[in-house]
């Protein structure tokens, strides 16, 4: 007699109703205030599965005085306080000097959470290329 | 689908600049007309409101819309954010501008 369970395995997550999903900013405004480039919420009922979380600064044209610009990368989990996780900074004046982070995945964000990268340039003219990317794949939760 | 919305002081870490919006990524903004380019989820987007989008074109930060964006819509908008994000209330309020 064979015997065997009728409990079977929940797909794997890829194969839950899963698609792709990328954001990202690219661009070289002047100086600004802090703004908010990107802004992903989880909607309910699914999870984000995080493959790619890429900032980088660059700077075009020099300013005549700069103080720092910078990114700033938070996450803010399901009724929970906003965690900046990640900031790059570039205080220099010269024209291509660059700042590169990727936060190494897997990071996995639940129903309602919130992952934000803002922005923020204090120089006193010049410009900088921001480059901000995010890529997960969303499923069923 | 891209929109131009109204660039707002929003309460979230740093208190920047921003749009109302759960998920969106800017394409250019102008923070003294108070207006941005965003790339929204077209599920985040109700119906109603695209074709309002689609009917009134802009192609860029300063020139006004040609029609203003009606409270109803504006109503919808949130309904249907409230929904999707499973809030019960309607937490975002984007406008077209």
């Amino acid at each position: 007699m064979r015997v065997s369970s009728y409990a079977v395995a929940r797909p794997a997550f890829y194969d839950r109703n899963a698609a792709g999903f990328i954001s990202s900013y690219n661009s070289n405004p002047g100086p600004h205030g802090e703004t908010t480039r990107v802004t992903v919420t989880v909607a309910a009922g699914k999870k984000h599965s995080v493959e790619v979380m890429g900032l980088q600064l660059i700077r075009d044209t020099a300013p005549s005085a700069t103080v720092f610009s910078a990114v700033r990368a938070y996450i803010t989990p399901s009724g929970g306080t906003s965690t900046k996780f990640v900031e790059l900074d570039l205080f220099s004046t010269v024209v291509n000097t660059t700042n590169t982070f990727y936060v190494p995945p897997p990071i996995t964000l639940y129903p309602a959470d919130v992952m934000i990268y803002n922005t923020v340039d204090s120089s006193t003219g010049g410009t900088i290329t921001y480059n901000l990317v995010y890529k997960s794949t969303i499923f069923d939760a | 689908m891209i929109i131009r919305c109204a660039l707002i002081n929003t309460t979230g870490p740093g208190n920047p600049l921003g749009v109302d919006l759960p998920t969106y990524a800017m394409l250019t903004d102008d923070a003294t007309v108070r207006r941005a380019f965003v790339d929204v989820p077209s599920a985040d987007v109700p119906a109603d409101v695209q074709a309002f989008v689609i009917a009134n074109p802009v192609a860029d930060l300063t020139s006004p819309l040609p029609n203003p964006f009606p409270s109803s819509l504006a109503r919808s908008w949130q309904d249907h954010l409230a929904r999707r994000y499973d809030l019960g209330e309607a937490k975002w309020k984007p406008v077209v501008a």
